[in-house]
Order: C-alpha cells, then sequence, then structure tokens
C-alpha cells in the first residue's frame, strides 16, 4: 500500500509539472485510482480475450494423461513437445506428400491477398476521393454487401464456377475472394483522410491517376492495407477448399489439417486430441507470426504519420 | 440517365481523350479503377442473388446434363413458411439471439476501441491483445476445429461463471432484465470473440476525427465527458452504423439455434436441408436462404432505420 501511494504521488507530482505551461483550462483530471480501475479493466478484457489462445496453448503441451482431467486446467504439470511431435510423424505420412499441400496454400494465400489488397484498394481510391455519377451508389452498394452471406448464394456461386471451368483448381478458392468487402471499407475510409493537396501537387508535377495511387496513395494508406491484408490473409489461409476443390492432391494445408483434427487420417488412433490441439496451434501461428511482422502498421493513426491538415 | 452518360464519356474516350474536360477525365478512371472490383461483385453477389431468387420460386430439376426449373410460384416458400417445423422457430430464436446481443456487443467494441486509442504507456501490447483473438475468431469460424468448441466450453467452466450467474439471480432484479443478464453472462465468450472486427472499425472511425476539434473543446473548457458526448460520440455515430450493419449480417450467419435439443448453426442447417440429394430440395433450399436474407435485410432496416436519426455526418 506505501508503495502505491508513493507512486500515487510520484504520478500527481509528474503530472502537475507537465501542465505548468499549459493554459489554465477547466479540466477534470482522471485520477491515478480512476487509472487503475481503467488499466485493470483492459486487463481484465484482454485477459478474456486472450484466454483461448492460453487455453489452446496449455493443451497442446499436455501428456494424453492429463488432456482428459475434468475440470480442465491451464498449468500443465509435466509440458511436453509429443502432440507436435506426433503431428510431424504424421504428416510425414499422408499419402498426398505434405509439401504439395502447402504449396497448393502458399500459392492461394500469396496471389489472392496480394490481389484482393491492389483490386480492392484501386476502387476504394476513387470511392473516397473523386465524386462522379453513381458514386454515392456504389459507397452504399459497399456497406449492403457487408452482409454478404455465403449461404444465400451458395447454389448459384457454385455454378458460376464451374461455369468460369474453375472447379478442382486453386482459382475458385482465389477469384471470389477479391469480392470481399470489408478490407474495401476500411481502406475507404482512411484514404478518406488524405489530404487533398498531397494529389494535386502529384498531378501538377505530372503524374496520372495510376501513378498517384501506386507511388502516392497506397504507401500513405499503409496502415489500412496491412489491417486488410492481415483479414484476407487469414481467410485464404483457413480455407479448406470444401465442395470447390475435390482432388486431394490440389487441396490446402488447412484441408489436411482439418482432416487430422478431426481424426480422418488413418493410422492415429487415440492420439488425435493431442494432434488436433497441436496443429490448431500451428495453424494459428502462421497468421500470428504475419501479424507480429506487421504489427507496427495496424490501423495506427493518420496523426501520427504526420499526415493530417 | 446515369449509364448514358457513361456511355457519352466512353465513346468520346474513343474519339479523343485529350479534348475531355478535367471532371469527365477523373469520372473515366474512377469507373475503370472501380471496374475490376465491380465485376467481382456482379458476378459473385449480385448475379447469385438474382439466381437465388429465381431458383426459390420454380422446382429445380437436376439431370446429368443441365439444371432447369419450371416456375412454380411461391410454392417453396410455402413449404418452407408452412410446412417445415422447424424452419420458422429458428429464425425467431437467431433473432431474439441476435438482438440481445448487439447492444452489448457495440457498446463493448465502442468502449474498447476508445481505450486502445488513447495514448498510454503499453497501448501496442494492448492493441496486439485485442487485435490477436480477431484472428483467431476468424479462423475458427472458418476452420471449425473439434478444438473449438472445447475451449469455449471449458473456457467458461474453468472460468467458474456460476457465482456471477447466481448473484444476478438472487439479486432481486425483475426475472426478465435478470434472465437477459445471465444470458450475457453465459455467452461472455462468444460475444467477446465476435467484437473483433467492429473494434477495427471503431478503431478506424476514432482516427478520422480531427484532433483540432478536440483542441478546440479543451480550449472551451469542456471536460471529459462533454467532449465525449459533444465529440467523440456524434463524429463516431456513421462507423457504429456500419458496425450495426456488420453486427447484424455477422450474427445471422453465424446464428446458433437448437434443433432438436441439439445446437446447430442456421446456416448449416439450410445447407444440409439443400443437398439431401432429391432435387427438388434445391428449391426449397433457395426460398429458405432468401427467407433468411430478407429477414437479415429487415433487420437490418428497421434498425438502422431508426438508429440513422440520430447519426451526423461532418460534412
Amino acid at each position: 500500500m506505501d508503495i502505491l501511494n508513493r507512486i500515487r504521488s510520484n504520478y500527481l507530482k509528474k503530472k502537475k509539472s507537465r501542465l505548468d505551461f499549459a493554459p489554465s483550462v477547466k479540466k477534470t483530471p482522471r485520477s491515478f485510482w480512476g487509472n487503475v480501475a481503467l488499466g485493470l479493466f483492459l486487463l481484465l478484457m484482454g485477459l478474456a480475450f486472450f484466454f483461448p489462445v492460453i487455453y489452446m496453448l496449455s493443451q497442446s503441451l499436455k501428456p494424453m494423461n492429463e488432456m482428459f482431467i475434468f475440470p480442465p486446467r491451464i498449468l500443465v504439470m509435466n509440458p511436453t513437445f509429443n502432440n507436435y511431435r506426433d503431428f510431424v510423424n504424421v504428416l510425414a505420412n499422408t499419402v498426398v506428400p505434405v509439401t504439395r499441400s502447402l504449396f497448393n496454400s502458399l500459392f492461394v494465400v500469396v496471389v489472392g491477398s496480394i490481389g484482393h489488397i491492389v483490386i480492392a484498394s484501386l476502387c476504394a481510391y476513387p470511392l473516397a476521393k473523386y465524386k462522379f455519377p453513381g458514386s454515392n451508389f456504389f459507397n452504399q452498394l459497399i456497406v449492403y454487401s457487408l452482409m454478404f452471406n455465403a449461404t444465400v448464394t451458395m447454389i448459384p456461386n457454385f455454378l458460376t464456377i464451374a461455369r468460369l471451368g474453375m472447379l478442382d483448381t486453386q482459382w475458385a478458392i482465389i477469384i471470389p475472394g477479391f469480392a470481399s468487402t470489408l478490407g474495401l471499407y476500411l481502406m475507404k475510409n482512411f484514404m478518406e483522410q488524405i489530404p487533398d493537396s498531397l494529389m494535386e501537387a502529384a498531378q501538377i508535377d505530372g503524374a496520372g491517376y495510376v501513378r498517384i495511387h501506386f507511388l502516392i496513395v497506397m504507401p500513405v494508406t499503409k496502415p489500412a492495407l496491412v489491417t486488410a491484408f492481415i483479414l484476407v490473409f487469414q481467410s485464404f489461409w483457413t480455407n479448406t477448399g470444401d465442395r470447390f476443390i475435390y482432388t486431394e492432391a490440389n487441396k490446402g494445408f488447412a484441408y489436411v489439417v482439418q482432416q487430422l483434427a478431426s481424426g480422418k487420417i488413418s493410422g492415429v488412433g487415440s492420439s488425435y486430441a493431442g494432434i488436433s490441439a497441436a496443429s490448431a496451434i500451428i495453424m494459428f501461428a502462421v497468421p500470428l507470426i504475419v501479424f507480429l511482422i506487421m504489427q507496427n502498421n495496424v490501423v495506427s493513426t493518420m496523426a501520427t504519420s504526420g499526415m493530417k491538415e | 440517365m446515369k449509364k448514358n452518360k457513361n456511355k457519352a464519356v466512353k465513346k468520346s474516350f474513343s474519339f479523343s481523350y485529350k479534348k475531355l474536360d478535367f471532371e469527365k477525365k477523373t469520372a473515366l478512371w474512377g469507373v475503370i479503377f472501380l471496374l475490376p472490383w465491380l465485376i467481382g461483385l456482379i458476378f459473385f453477389f449480385l448475379r447469385p442473388m438474382v439466381n437465388t431468387l429465381r431458383y426459390s420460386l420454380s422446382s429445380m430439376q437436376l439431370t446429368d446434363t443441365s439444371f432447369t426449373g419450371t416456375f412454380v410460384g411461391l410454392e417453396n416458400f410455402k413449404y418452407v413458411l408452412t410446412v417445415n417445423p422447424d424452419f420458422n422457430r429458428m429464425l425467431v430464436e437467431a433473432l431474439i439471439n441476435m438482438l440481445t446481443e448487439l447492444p452489448f456487443q457495440i457498446f463493448l467494441s465502442l468502449f474498447i476501441a476508445i481505450m486502445l486509442n488513447g495514448e498510454y504507456k503499453g497501448r501496442g501490447f494492448f492493441r496486439a491483445v485485442f487485435v490477436i483473438p480477431i484472428i483467431l475468431a476468424t479462423g475458427i469460424a472458418t476452420f471449425n476445429l473439434s478444438e473449438a468448441s472445447l475451449v469455449s466450453q471449458t473456457s467458461e467452466s474453468v472460468m467458474k461463471m456460476d457465482w456471477l450467474t447466481d448473484l444476478v439471480v438472487n439479486s432481486g432484479i425483475p426475472q426478465e432484465i435478470s434472465s437477459l443478464l445471465t444470458s450475457y453472462v453465459e455467452n461472455i465468450f462468444t460475444v467477446i470473440t465476435t467484437c473483433g472486427v467492429q473494434i477495427l472499425l471503431f478503431l478506424s472511425g476514432l482516427q478520422a476525427i480531427s484532433p483540432s476539434l478536440y483542441e478546440v473543446a479543451q480550449m472551451e473548457g469542456c471536460t471529459a465527458f462533454e467532449t465525449f458526448c459533444k465529440i467523440t460520440l456524434p463524429m463516431v455515430s456513421p462507423t457504429i452504423l456500419v458496425c450495426l450493419v456488420y453486427s447484424i449480417a455477422e450474427s445471422f450467419a453465424t446464428a446458433e439455434v437448437t434443433l432438436n435439443g441439439k445446437e446447430v448453426v442456421l446456416s448449416e442447417y439450410i445447407r444440409s436441408q439443400t443437398f439431401q440429394g432429391a432435387s427438388q430440395f434445391y428449391g426449397y433450399g433457395a426460398a429458405m436462404s432468401f427467407v433468411y436474407f430478407a429477414m437479415t435485410l429487415a433487420t437490418i432496416g428497421i434498425i438502422c432505420g431508426i438508429v440513422s436519426k440520430g447519426v451526423f455526418y461532418y460534412d
């Protein structure tokens, strides 16, 4: 308690000194305990958000005999990497070599995500910055297609893909992914904040619209692009390609892992509970790594990048 | 009228691009930039929509080479809404679930977004903590690991929410309200994991607010609470509308309802009904998904119609 009080008095002293030269404004500064309460609340919420991840991790480290204890524990008594070892062992012996499915996933993820980002940002730029006949209508269309529900358009979508001759190829996953809207909406919101003068300057220097888009708009809106990239990366990475891809050799890594996790690959036996926990962590780890690499950019402020007018 | 204008633009394009005035050039490039996404939208959203409506009005026949339908009017809808014993009830259940979760979701995500938008030490850490579950949640929603259900069940039993439920039940609040509160407590993990995208949307909305507005408020001597009511809330209100649309659509798309005492995802139920084998089920399935979509649309229309009265647009 004494320590807390000392921290508190330090905190107040600092705050006062910072305000020395500030104009005297009527301000009700949030009290120290208020800040502590808010911090605690955030921490609690964060814990609740994060709990499933922690639980998954602990489950994947448990040996077989601890896995089925009820009520389940978070702490692992004898952590082992056996589940991960089994996971790798099983993957090494699948009918279709696992490198093949990894390659399929890589192809879908890379082509799909980059394609989506380019197409959606191309679309977001004029919608955010220029008025032209129909731009209001398109803006509303974006909001409406946020309710794009895959169930409703299931059968016709299948037929469209079939008629385009894309069934059983990776394009069946990639091409429809281009038309998703969430990332587009984020980008459009962000692009509306770019000062017009920036683009006018480019125009005066002789840049055309295409060049403005790729050399000015896209670099400036990097935070939104990165956020959209993470969302779309995730959706491609976990796509199992059900009902569009039939040949085992054309399926992605997510499909193999799903089969594993539900115990459908022979030769796994009863150890599949552990393997499925391990596979959940591995499936989760890849987007996590992408996120951590790009983390600095996720919806960071325009104000901090000095672009605000 | 609009179409004609576009055509005129394109025609003159083929003659001489250089003679166009600035506005028309802008419009032309706008359309060119939009085109790839628009084609995608037409092929994978609008056209399928229309086709689904067409299937739902006809009796479909699937043969080796063709997939054709004969027009039967509203027969399919009649079957779905009056003969099928479960569908009506499941729709209502999904609606009620959505309505109870919606306000909580919006408030929670707005609150968290505001907290994450503030300037303090460790903001990066908290952002990571709140954004990572988005990755997880979207992953599991599509991935459907057997582990996923295990996680949500056990996280509830581990966190021991029983005492909280007891507290609510015994506190003497009227039963309607207390049952609402207990449903929040019981669904806390589901609600939390569906908040992720809304938090992102709110964050992007909050950051679009110009800092000079806050400076003005400070000069005028607003308290923090006044600043929130007079600046943050009105400026973020268009985003609230979008979040409402997204939450409602998402909550319907992933709605879980009880069927014969088991929890099933409503859209999975529609899928299983559609692909039962005999081709008349295609018509039923299309009708079901159309009713489902129409209900989503109607709910969004009503709720957003009410809310949009209070929305403030800055321009």
